[in-house]
């Protein structure tokens, strides 16, 4: 059961890891204790992801990298241009998927604007809608990609 | 921090850490000899992180791995507050069932 402490954020375990370990030891291993645990991680969690900065930089790679698969699928578009006509859910996939993304870095920008630097966390929910929105961009884009091929 | 988000379980580390300092283990049975309620670890742990980013409750810096947990005098006052409202509707509940 120790094995699930690892679960936890690495700030949470380094504070209270080893007393957790300690308690761990001393309760009885049960199907209620790992659900316990497990509650616990998906707590511990909440609350480091919205305390955790999201460094600018981060998002900045990001959407560089979300830029050049865009361009990526914009280049194979052109050749696959009949495929797309006859795959209309494929078309309208990349077309979520795009309205999503810029509907993802219009909130981004309005949160940080607007919040600051605690727009660059995940406390506003303009910054959760826009993580959402990214979470959108990413599952249609799969959804087109798996169509296209 | 707002009321809501705490919980029972804060409330009873809190009273546990009233009448002395404890650590974790010695906190979860203190709570299931006086309320019959067994805390998990997963339970124990987050509350008390929970109360110490309040500043409800700090750790003792000790040699030992188990660091007792220490009620401040922030945590001392919000409990007051807690009980005196818990101890409001306990009397209210009271009258309304004609038990006093």
């Amino acid at each position: 059961m120790r094995w699930l402490v690892y679960l936890y954020p690495k700030t949470w375990r380094k504070r209270y890891g080893n007393e957790l370990i300690d308690v761990l030891k001393q309760t009885d291993t049960s199907l209620k204790t790992i659900i316990d645990l497990l509650i616990g991680i998906i707590d511990a969690w909440h609350m480091e992801l919205n305390e955790r900065y999201i460094f600018s930089y981060r998002i900045s790679q990001i959407l560089v990298a979300v830029t050049i698969v865009n361009a990526f699928i914009v280049l194979k578009l052109k050749p696959l241009g009949e495929v797309i006509e006859v795959e209309i859910f494929a078309t309208i996939a990349v077309l979520i998927a795009m309205l999503s993304l810029f509907l993802a870095v219009v909130t981004l920008v309005v949160s940080i604007f607007k919040f600051g630097k605690e727009g660059l966390t995940l406390k506003p929910k303009l910054t959760k809608t826009s993580v959402g929105l990214m979470g959108a961009y990413g599952v249609f884009m799969v959804t087109f990609l798996v169509l296209i091929n | 921090m707002t009321k809501s988000k705490f919980s029972e379980p804060t409330l009873f580390i809190l009273i546990s850490l009233a009448e002395q300092n404890r650590h974790g283990y010695a906190i979860m049975e203190d709570i299931q000899k006086n309320y019959d309620v067994k805390l998990g670890p997963g339970t124990l742990y987050g509350a008390i992180s929970r109360l110490e980013k309040a500043g409800y409750i700090i750790a003792i810096e000790t040699q030992d791995r188990k660091k007792p947990y220490k009620l401040t005098g922030e945590g001392q006052i919000y409990l007051t507050e807690q009980i005196k409202e818990i101890q409001k509707i306990t009397n209210i509940g009271m009258k309304r069932l004609g038990l006093v």
